[in-house]
């Protein structure tokens, strides 16, 4: 049998998880599924609770002019409810799960899962998104793309609790979104693609590609990117295969149940060129 | 009601909806133990050693040493036992149960349980079954059964073709995916042994009770529970989980409740048969197509369970709706290390229409013809001899049928003015069920009976067939109802129990309303004479119709003693970056005779072309090394409500001389037409030839840069 920690405070909750072994229970939409057991008898966990998710202070979606702050309880469901966010941020959380599922998941238990098919990430790798880490001696903040050590894997300690992410505020021009899963719903992503991008005057003047399920952890080439900034869209065009061709010997999927590795990169490529042939270019 | 075909509300329906309806795990009876089961976990070995904690009082194992009488399941032969006694078979197979009153300490028991195996080279897939050496997992051969039969002079035709057209085709295992897991709670009294649970077939309960425990038939009672959706998986396998719990209850002494998991209930209960098809079809110079040879291999698993009657209705819908005078056909069902391969809406059907159906896709490319006109040359006609050679006595509307299914779907509009840029397609099946038992089997081996019961002015019906969706409670009713002329809440209908139920048969091979709902149409007609007493009380026997005749060991004659028809269309547009297939819509139109409950019906279709769209799109799964890769919802993929396209179905009214008021089967049907109209369609747009269901994005990519 195993105790389980019901804070009535974020103050308290960072108390219990200095003091205790816990393991965090946000949506528990992982947690229950990963511990699954006989039916009829309770969830067979590793080591003792500690809920999250009814706590309030964790319950906020934030706006200011710089940033967009999200609460580590915060739902799928709320954040798509909310309407001050932008509609191209809402895409890939709108094709998680299912209903049931975004209504108990959060962003945050995603990003904490670190699974390498966990959809929210491509767009919080491309949106350089920032996590908040808290424990009762102060709060660190870390890239997302360093947060997260690799497949299931993070770099939180024992005695800390992510308590939000916040987003940089900016408008792209182009946004991008493609999951492939294994069917429309309830599916976990063979494939995913987050990108965006800013146009001035015919040049790029910002593209942030991102890949999910291809690797340990979303995939995302600055030095691609940084030689892509400043192109004319003419001159991006013309190279366009090899850019293609750059993208491919830096995506190196696996087989699995799910899918192959060849299916995998070739359909990543062909996101990839869609984004840039009929988005970026039009 | 005014006309039989006029829906009512189902009985079930307030139960169902209202989530009133206690389904076996929710039967929790006074001092009830529960039963877990340790299975093998290797595909095929000798069992050296098995070493047991110490069992706590109240804790019980049961195993092999705990069956009284016979330790098989009899279902065709009687190959598996009840319990493993010193080797092993499948990953999955039962060696024992713990049974307790808490599930915490059975799962601890079942933990600290440890089994010495000692390995045989396991036989793992169809292709290593045709080269296997003794050990022999089934007698003294690699197969279960090997069937052949043939029409006409092949060999002659051989000589005189012009042109030899040959395909191969390959089908995967599909799972059920009921709703409601193998579920079962027994309860012994010191006398009689009650089993109660999810199931389709009370009597075959019944039977296997009966070998296990060597009891005569008075002291067993099996009572169907509301059932949360069978489709053949609950056809032969829960004999196995009701002899075990009916085991552990007679031990313990307690009612004893035994629910699957789900990852449980995946690996190791009954799947379709994966299946290798070979089709050569010989053509003379006029293109006519004048013999066809087709061989189909099954992989059977581990026991033969209902193989060999699989077997026999792949072979015998392998022909497909056409009539070709000379043919040969034959078929092999091999014994693998593999789980167990069983009964599964279709049976052995799905396989066999894929096969022939994109056989004649390919053909009329290959002669540069219209693939519907091209089957339209040899539809089956009244009057024609089926491919036994079994008089079709009865009208045949195939030509009506595929009309309607292409002017609903604007079909040739669509197929002819195809952008080749744009991936899409459109395909076209036409196909056959054949309705109730192989042959003679519904008076040679089933031998069904109804009984009817009246006092006053109420009406009872008993008979042995479920309801596991498809609408036995209220269909049953209508029937009766409509005979007597009475208001059909004035006939009591309920979940079958075996102390009062007249065997009326499984509830499988689309038979219910066919055979079981003429019986009682019939029986109706004897009561109606004698509506005048208080009390009456008939039962009625089946008879086998006169003009039909079947003979099993050369496969001459009628094989089936009524047929439904189909045709499908399907309509799709594959994603050019991601292979996707989106269908747009599925066209079907049936000949089902008179519908007995048109709601009902469409709730059949619509169900059935579901379970099809999987089959044929996305539900993969394998077996490595003699363990299914897919074992999880998760993993397991059956389409969710987004995948399901707009189905548009109709009926064509054709009436049946052997169903009531004309009606024919129709459970399985709506499954077994779609992959082959799903799969022509995508070879329309991928420009390449399908050989193989699930078509998965992978499988398309592959095809698109061969
Ligand atoms: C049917 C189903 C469908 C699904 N579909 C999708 C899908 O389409 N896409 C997808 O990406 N995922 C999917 N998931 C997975 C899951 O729903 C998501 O990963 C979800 O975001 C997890 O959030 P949660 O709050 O429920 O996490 P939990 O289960 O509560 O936690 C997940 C992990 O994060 C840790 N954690 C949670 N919060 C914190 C915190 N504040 N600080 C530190 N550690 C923390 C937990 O300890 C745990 O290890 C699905 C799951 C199910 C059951």
């Amino acid at each position: 049998m195993v105790n389980s920690f019901w804070p009535m405070t974020l103050s308290e909750a960072l108390d219990i998880r200095k003091n205790h072994n816990v393991m965090i229970f946000n949506g528990g939409s992982d947690l229950m599924v990963k511990y699954r057991c006989w039916s009829g008898i309770s969830v067979d966990l590793p080591k003792d609770i500690l809920y999250i998710g009814h706590l309030n202070e964790l319950k906020s979606i934030d706006i200011n002019p710089s940033e967009i702050i999200i609460g580590a309880a915060v739902s799928y469901a709320q954040f798509l409810k909310d309407s001050r966010l932008p509609i191209e941020f809402k895409h890939p959380i709108e094709q998680i799960g299912s209903v049931a599922i975004r209504n108990i998941g959060t962003l945050v238990g995603n990003i904490c899962n670190a699974s390498p098919a966990g959809d929210t990430l491509p767009m919080l790798y491309a949106l350089d998104a920032k996590v908040v880490i808290m424990s009762t001696k102060g709060q660190r903040i870390v890239e997302i793309s360093d947060f997260i050590t690799g497949p299931g894997s993070t770099q939180l300690n024992h005695d800390e609790i992510v308590t939000r992410i916040i987003i940089p505020r900016k408008t792209y021009d182009r946004t991008f979104y493609r999951k492939v899963g294994t069917r429309k719903a309830n599916a976990i992503s063979k494939v995913s693609v987050f990108s965006v991008a800013d146009i001035k005057e015919s040049r790029i003047d910002d593209i942030r590609i991102c890949i999910g399920s291809c690797g340990p952890t979303v995939i995302r080439v600055k030095k691609i990117e940084s030689s892509i900034i400043d192109l004319r869209l003419s001159e991006l065009t013309l190279d366009i295969d090899r850019f293609l061709r750059m993208y491919d010997e830096k995506i190196v999927p696996i087989d699995d149940v799910r899918s192959t590795k060849i299916y995998r990169s070739k359909v990543a490529c062909n996101l990839i060129k869609t984004f840039l042939t009929k988005e970026v270019i039009l | 009601m005014k006309a039989i075909s006029d829906s009512i509300k189902r009985f079930d329906f307030d139960d169902k909806i209202q989530g009133k309806a206690i389904y076996t795990s929710d039967y929790h009876l006074e001092c009830m133990f529960y039963a877990k089961t340790l299975r093998s976990t290797v595909p095929r070995a000798k069992i050296k050693n098995i070493i047991t904690p110490e069992i706590p009082q109240g804790y019980f194992i049961v195993d092999h040493r705990d069956v009284p009488a016979q330790n098989y399941i009899p279902v065709v032969f009687d190959d598996q036992p009840i319990f493993a006694v010193d080797e092993v078979n499948y990953i999955g197979q039962p060696i024992l149960l713990v049974v307790g009153e808490k599930k915490e300490i059975i799962q601890k028991i079942i933990n600290s349980i440890h089994i010495d195996y000692e390995i045989i080279e396991p036989v793992l897939s169809i292709e290593e079954a045709e080269q296997a050496k003794a050990p022999y997992i089934f007698k003294n051969q690699p197969y279960f059964v090997k069937y052949e039969y043939s029409k006409g002079d092949l060999d002659k035709c051989i000589k005189k073709a012009k042109k030899v057209i040959s395909d191969e085709f390959r089908t995967g295992y599909q799972e059920q995916a009921y709703l409601e897991t193998q579920s079962m709670v027994a309860k012994y009294d010191g006398h009689t042994i009650s089993v109660y649970g999810s199931m389709q077939c009370p009597y075959y309960i019944v039977e296997a009770l009966k070998v296990a425990l060597g009891w005569e038939e008075d002291r067993i009672r099996v009572v169907q529970m509301p059932t949360g959706g069978a489709f053949g998986g609950k056809e032969d396998y829960p004999s196995i989980p009701g002899v075990h719990a009916a085991l552990a209850s007679i031990k313990s002494k307690h009612p004893v409740q035994l629910v699957f998991e789900r990852q449980e209930d995946i690996q190791c209960t009954t799947k379709r048969h994966p299946s290798l098809i070979t089709i050569e079809s010989y053509l003379d110079e006029n293109g006519t197509i004048i013999a066809r040879d087709m061989y189909v291999k099954l992989d059977g698993g581990a026991y033969a369970g209902l193989s060999s009657v699989v077997l026999q209705r792949s072979i015998l819908s392998i022909g497909g709706v056409y009539d070709i005078e000379n043919l040969r056909v034959r078929g092999t069902v091999y014994a693998t290390n593999n789980v167990v391969t069983g009964a599964f809406r279709g049976f052995g059907g799905p396989q066999a229409f894929f096969a022939i159906e994109m056989h004649m896709e390919n053909i009329a490319n290959q002669l540069n013809l219209d693939s519907v006109e091209l089957k339209r040359k040899y539809f089956f006609k009244q009057g024609d001899l089926s491919s036994t050679s079994g008089e079709f006595f009865d009208p045949i509307v195939l030509n009506v049928i595929t009309d309607k299914v292409l002017k609903m779907s604007d079909y040739r509009n669509k197929r002819t003015h195809n952008d080749a840029s744009k991936f899409k397609g459109v395909g076209c099946s036409v196909f056959f069920h054949g309705c109730g038992f192989t042959g003679a089997g519904e008076s040679d081996l089933i031998k069904p009976s109804v009984r009817l019961k009246k006092v006053k002015e109420e009406v009872e019906l008993f008979i042995s067939s479920t309801e596991i969706g498809q609408g036995t409670l209220t269909t049953m009713r209508k029937i009766v109802a409509k005979v007597l002329d009475i208001p059909v809440a004035q006939v009591a209908h309920h979940y079958p129990d075996t102390l009062e139920c007249p065997d009326s048969g499984p509830t499988v091979a689309s038979r219910t309303t066919l055979i079981v709902g003429r019986l009682l149409q019939d029986c109706a007609l004897k009561l109606k004479k004698r509506w005048d007493e208080e009390s009456v009380e008939i039962i009625h026997h089946y008879q086998y119709p006169s003009h039909l005749s079947w003979d099993s060991k050369t496969f001459q004659g009628n094989a089936y003693p009524d047929y439904s028809w189909g045709a499908n269309v399907v309509e799709v547009e594959v994603d050019p970056d991601t292979y996707q297939v989106d269908v747009k819509g599925i066209w079907a139109v049936f000949d089902i005779g008179t519908p007995i409950d048109r709601k009902i019906v469409q709730g059949q279709i619509e169900g059935g072309i579901v379970q099809g769209l999987g089959y044929s799109l996305m539900e993969v799964l394998e077996s490595r090394n003699g363990k299914l890769s897919q074992d999880t919802f998760t993993t397991y993929i059956i389409p969710s409500s987004l995948d399901i396209p707009p189905i548009m179905s109709e009926l064509v009214e054709n009436p049946s001389t052997i169903g009531p008021f004309g009606a024919r089967g129709l459970g399985e049907m709506p499954l077994v037409g779609v992959a082959p109209a799903l799969a022509s369609a995508i070879q329309q747009a991928i420009k390449c030839k399908i050989t193989k269901i699930p078509v998965i994005p992978e499988d398309i990519l592959r095809g698109i840069h061969k």
